[in-house]
């Protein structure tokens, strides 16, 4: 939407974000922290009362002021919710005087559930709104009968670490969110050999995995998520190994690198060099690789950055 | 004006919403189609002058829903380009095999698809051939057109408050896809690109605007909030030409617009 010079364009109201009221029909009230600000009890509600659009646009507003805001749409939140398992019913949003407050997701597997898209709006902080929805959480892994609650957070969001600390969340391990411009490969790497393989042999290979990916990288998102390809090669020294990769609309992410035999640096370096090669026009990313990765060196000679950190954390419940 | 009408047979909601974005920006109409029975029925009924096709279609697939065009004397002239996400080797020739007219393989670059588009549009293919500039461009402007693409209102309310004194044609989209579909259409002097966008990443962004015709060297300055060493980076790794830090101020802003601006005009 333009106007014509000097009266500029329009842009969208700003303003909090309402829930219909026959979203909080059946809500749980919960009285607020004793040390709460507000004299009205804050509700939480189960996330599958609230439309997508409902959801984006108070999630959009808690992360406004956040050192990586990720902000999202309807259409993204709706393939979020499919491709990594998030149960909108076990899922809650905070509510008091028809305004949503705060939200908190959970996505549900066999062994356990993983927190995500945790946010309280910037002027309602400071009021236990962000405890309660954890200990919402928690409390449903914990009717769910699963072994443990995970979730990561980002590298020095300080509130909300010691937040899960004090909740009993422990420290797992650094996961780097890294990218790549668009480019073929600068470097040169010792000479292989590659196949290109499709979405269902990408899937083959996802069952001969040894890794502990996060929850984000986990078969099951890969595979809800879709449109998997993969590569294989093979070295003149005998090395060989296998990339999976997503394929979105105009980015490659999600990549998982495994090693079959020889070294690993230049087993991924020989992938990578591939993939590149094989789509020199596109942006890739891929998150929460492990910092300790013994392939993260391989893709810095290859040109991916260091975009940001997350620590994952998890609550054993048994 | 006569409409330039294309068919676009694809179940994923969100990619036809992307190429609709983008195709209409070059004043093309875009009919849809979720799946293979109903994208037959629609090219039977309305004859499209052309047919993008997803490949990897539920049910009836592309490749048999290709057949049964070829094989109707009253459809088969129809130009139909295959996207596919298949990344085997020889797929580009058993697609051509098949019957179609052009490939375009998923991801899609947005040069790529706008070039074929407008080489097999059946009234673009004089001027394809020819080796005329199929994309339409925009008439010279002495006003500076400046495109800001940001989700968050505040910030684009600040921004656009701050350079309407300056007598700047402004140009607003809240998110990437809208903001890549005004880019290609206005081809603006200057784009401010907030790097985290609810749609597209802003990076992602960055390398679409960087590999669309025209749009190659418009500076294209980064605006965010991210820490500054991991903002400066990214956007010079991902061809931008500055990194101005949220909040703007709005005293400092106008200058440095103005800085990008001139830069190009010393060029």
């Amino acid at each position: 939407m333009t106007r014509p010079n000097g009266a500029g364009p329009a842009v969208p109201p700003a303003g909090a974000a309402y829930f219909p009221a026959s979203a909080c029909s059946e809500r749980l009230v919960i009285p607020a922290a004793p040390s709460a600000q507000a004299t009205s009890p804050i509700g939480l509600v189960p996330a599958s009362r609230f439309t997508c659009e409902e959801l984006v646009a108070a999630y959009n507003q808690t992360r406004v002021d956040y050192i990586v805001p990720m902000p999202m749409n309807a259409a993204r939140l709706r393939e979020y919710i499919h491709t990594y398992d998030v149960d909108m019913a076990a899922s809650v949003v905070a509510v008091e005087d028809g305004q949503i407050l705060g939200l908190a997701m959970l996505g549900v597997r066999p062994e356990h559930t993983w927190v995500t898209r945790l946010g309280v709006l910037p002027v309602k902080r400071r009021r236990g709104i962000g405890r309660l929805l954890m200990e919402h959480l928690i409390a449903q892994s914990r009717r769910l009968d699963v072994s443990c609650v995970t979730l990561d957070v980002i590298k020095n969001n300080d509130p909300a670490y010691q937040l899960f600390l004090k909740l009993g969340f422990h420290d797992v391990r650094e996961l780097l969110v890294v990218r790549r411009p668009p480019g073929p490969p600068a470097i040169c790497v010792d000479s292989y050999s590659c196949e290109v393989l499709d979405g269902s042999q990408a899937i083959e290979l996802l069952r001969r995995r040894r890794d502990a990916p996060s929850w984000l990288n986990e078969t099951a998102s890969l595979v809800n998520g879709g449109n998997l390809a993969a590569l294989r090669v093979e070295l003149a020294d005998g090395g060989r190994g296998w990339l999976v990769y997503r394929m979105t609309l105009f980015q490659l992410n999600h990549l998982i690198i495994q090693t079959e035999a020889g070294d690993p640096h230049r087993v991924a370096l020989a992938l990578l060099h591939a993939l590149h090669t094989h789509h020199p026009a596109l942006d890739t990313k891929t998150e929460n690789l492990p910092a300790d990765s013994p392939y993260w060196p391989a893709m810095q000679e290859m040109g991916y950055l260091e975009s940001f950190r997350r620590i994952e954390m998890r609550l054993d419940l048994k | 004006m006569e409409q330039k009408i294309i068919l676009y047979i694809e179940d994923n909601v969100h990619n036809r919403r992307i190429v609709r974005k983008i195709l209409q920006s070059q004043g093309y109409t875009l009919l849809e189609a979720g799946d293979g029975e109903s994208g037959l029925a629609m090219i039977r009924r309305l004859k499209p002058p052309l047919v993008l096709l997803d490949i990897g279609l539920p049910g009836m697939d592309g490749l048999e829903l290709l057949a049964q065009i070829r094989a109707d004397e009253r459809l088969r002239h129809i130009p139909v380009i295959a996207l596919t996400a298949s990344a085997m080797r020889g797929d580009r020739e058993r697609f051509l095999a098949a019957g179609c007219d052009d490939y375009i393989s998923k991801p899609v670059q947005v040069a790529e698809l706008l070039e074929k588009v407008a080489a097999h549009y059946p009234s673009n293919h004089a001027a394809s051939r020819t080796g005329d500039q199929p994309v339409s461009q925009p008439p010279r402007r002495a006003t500076k057109t400046i495109l800001i693409i940001e989700d968050n209102p505040d910030s684009a309310r600040l921004a656009l408050r701050a350079l309407k004194p300056y007598g700047y044609r402004l140009l607003y989209a809240p998110d990437g896809e809208s903001g890549l579909a005004m880019a290609t259409k206005e081809k603006p002097d200057l784009i401010l690109l907030d790097l985290g966008l609810p749609d597209l990443e802003g990076q992602t962004l960055a390398a679409l605007l960087r590999g669309t015709p025209g749009l190659a060297h418009v500076p294209l300055v980064a605006v965010t909030a991210w820490p500054p060493d991991t903002a400066v980076r990214m956007a010079k790794a991902y061809g931008c030409d500055g990194c101005i830090s949220k909040p703007i101020s709005p005293r400092e802003f106008p200058s440095q617009i103005a800085a990008y601006l001139n830069t190009e005009e010393r060029e």
